[in-house]
Order: structure tokens, then C-alpha cells, then sequence
């Protein structure tokens, strides 16, 4: 058992329930937002602003094209929401249970993991997605657009952030095992 | 886990030059670098039109979500350093990593209204537009405010282990 530390637990379980909200809402709202982007609003979707030339006639946006799309465009959310849910179900756990557990500690590597490969796939996905519209679009010839932005850079620095963190909480859990075999 | 931390100190201080290079090059080149020239076209001429004193305060207004994340990123270095040295749990480096912590929660709840009063004071210059306040909360800033949360949190178990570490220290 964890050695009682009321005002830091308590403040812990409160943005433990907060970050759960928002990852919930989140992941709710970006599923919504891709379903939304590839099936009501194609042609003035934010994904085609790169490329603006392939979605000028949206009348051959077949389902299959749609679907393959949608696939494609949400590769690196589909790991993102991986690693969130794993974090989502630590975060349940730690708010009744330990915090320095194992599955802490395995649900941490796990999202540090997400993000970081999430983030290096993103620009590769997009592409991957410029190139299947473009190669579809009866109007438009092939085009292959790969862009690495600020955005890519800082996700990379934060998955960094959460391994330092997971390496953090296993010498946290070794600490609190050796308080607990002293007591 | 010390080669982490030397990448991430290196990384902290290229971040907070690459935000004081963009906000120059921001400033400098106002006219292309907003993003508001993308949804609005007819702003851009207005930002061109704007003398050196309006684009200094604009410059300002855009570095109203910027300042709460070089703070975060100055002082995270010194956490970075402590678990370079061995010593992550001491007073100084729990409380830099809760300063980088606040820096990115407080960056990311501010980045809609910066939006909005960069709208604001554009549009307030345009003669063709009246002034325009606009709030776009974005999932991004939703991830970003997730993420800062869960810094804070991370700062709250060093906490929690450095009592425990003050705990095994004393019994040896």
C-alpha cells in the first residue's frame, strides 16, 4: 500500500478525473471530426488546404474513396487513441489504486510510445492521403507533399518528456517498495 | 534515462530558439506569417498597411501564449539537469518541472483568446472590416492543455516520491 500523502493524492486524483473528461471528449471529438472532414465536408476540409487543386470537382468522391481516405488519414490517430485509452484506464486505476504500480509504469511507456510514432507517421500519413486523392481526382495529376512542421518537432519532444517520466516513476515505485519493506 | 535528459535539455533550449526565431520572423514578415491570412486574405493587405508602431503591438499580441511556455521550457532545463546529476527529486527541480508544467497549460488556454485579440487588432485597422473578436478553440489545444495536466500530475508524483526517497534515506 502507498504510504499516505492526503494533500498531493487528493490533488492528484482530482486532475486524474480532469484529464480522463478530456481525453474522453477528445477522442469522442476526434473520431466525430474525422467522420465529419471525409463524409459531410471534403471539398473545404482543413486536410485539403495543401492541395487545394485536387478537391475543385467533389463529384467523384466515390465511398470507396472516401473510405481508403479515411483509413489512411487516421492511421496516426488510431495510435494516438491507443495510447490515450491506455493512459484513460491507468488513471482510473490510480485514482482507487497505487500510483507507482507496474501497470503505471507500463500504461506511461505505452502512451510515450504512441505519441512519439504518431508523430512521425503523421506527415507520412497525409501524404500517403494527398497521393490517393490525387491519383483519384479525375481533374488533377499525381501529387506527393511531405511536411514536417513545428507541431511534428514539439509531439517528438513531448513523447521524450514521457519517457523521462516512466523512467521517473521506476525509481519512484523502487523508492516506495523500500519504505514498504522498511515499515 | 541520462541520455534523455541531455537530448531534452539540448531540445528545450533549440525550442525556445525557434520560438524567439518565429516571433521575430513573425514580426518581420507579419504580412505572410499569420495564419489569419489564410482564412482572410483581405487582413494580409491590412497588415501590410500597418505602421511600425501598430506592428510592434501586434508583435506583442502574438507573443501573449508564447511567453508561458519559454518560461516553462527556461526553467524544465534545470529539472533536466538534476536528473543528469542523479537528483531528480529536490525541491528546485520538482518545482521547474511544475514551472514548464503551468507554462504549457497556461500556453495552450491562451493561444484562443491570442487568436481572438490578434483578430481583434487587425480588424480594428481594416477599413473595409469592421472589428472582429472570434474564439477558435481547436483539438490541438485540447491535446495541449490534456498534456500540461498531465505534467502537473507528473510533478505531484515527484512529490509524492521524494518524500518517499527523504524516507528511505532517513531509515538508511
Amino acid at each position: 500500500m502507498l504510504v499516505s500523502h492526503p494533500p498531493q493524492l487528493a490533488m492528484m486524483r482530482i486532475i486524474a478525473r480532469i484529464l480522463q473528461a478530456i481525453i474522453a471528449i477528445g477522442c469522442v471529438a476526434l473520431i466525430g471530426l474525422r467522420l465529419y472532414d471525409w463524409f459531410w465536408d471534403l471539398p473545404t476540409g482543413t486536410l485539403f488546404w495543401d492541395v487545394p487543386g485536387v478537391v475543385i470537382d467533389p463529384s467523384w468522391f466515390t465511398i470507396k474513396v472516401r473510405l481508403i481516405g479515411l483509413v489512411l488519414d487516421s492511421l496516426s490517430d488510431a495510435i494516438s487513441i491507443y495510447g490515450l485509452m491506455r493512459i484513460f484506464l491507468y488513471f482510473q486505476s490510480s485514482i482507487t489504486g497505487a500510483l507507482f504500480s507496474l501497470k503505471a509504469i507500463q500504461a506511461f511507456r505505452a502512451f510515450a510510445m504512441c505519441i512519439l510514432i504518431s508523430a512521425i507517421l503523421a506527415p507520412f500519413t497525409r501524404a500517403a492521403v494527398i497521393v490517393w486523392m490525387s491519383v483519384n481526382a479525375p481533374e488533377a495529376e499525381g501529387v506527393m507533399s511531405l511536411m514536417f512542421g513545428s507541431n511534428t518537432l514539439w509531439e517528438v519532444f513531448v513523447a521524450g518528456v514521457f519517457f523521462l517520466i516512466t523512467h521517473m516513476l521506476v525509481r519512484a515505485q523502487k523508492a516506495q517498495e523500500e519504505v514498504e519493506s522498511f515499515l | 534515462m541520462k541520455w534523455i535528459a541531455r537530448v531534452l535539455k539540448v531540445s528545450s533550449l533549440i525550442w525556445i530558439l525557434i520560438l524567439v526565431a518565429s516571433h521575430l520572423a513573425g514580426f518581420v514578415y507579419t504580412q505572410t506569417f499569420l495564419e489569419v491570412a489564410f482564412d482572410y486574405p483581405q487582413l494580409s493587405q491590412t497588415v501590410g498597411q500597418m505602421g511600425l508602431a501598430a506592428r510592434v503591438g501586434l508583435a506583442v499580441i502574438m507573443c501573449v501564449a508564447c511567453v508561458p511556455a519559454l518560461v516553462g521550457l527556461w526553467y524544465v532545463r534545470k529539472f533536466f539537469q538534476a536528473v543528469i546529476d542523479g537528483d531528480p527529486f529536490t525541491i528546485t527541480a520538482i518545482r521547474s518541472f511544475r514551472i514548464f508544467a503551468l507554462g504549457v497549460l497556461i500556453s495552450a488556454l491562451l493561444e484562443p483568446i491570442q487568436g481572438s485579440l490578434v483578430m481583434a487588432y487587425i480588424t480594428s485597422f481594416s477599413p473595409i472590416a469592421d472589428t472582429v473578436w472570434m474564439v477558435d478553440p481547436s483539438l490541438r489545444l485540447l491535446w495541449q492543455a490534456g498534456v500540461g495536466l498531465m505534467f502537473i500530475w507528473f510533478s505531484y508524483a515527484l512529490e509524492i516520491s521524494k518524500v518517499h526517497q527523504d524516507e528511505v534515506d532517513s531509515f538508511l
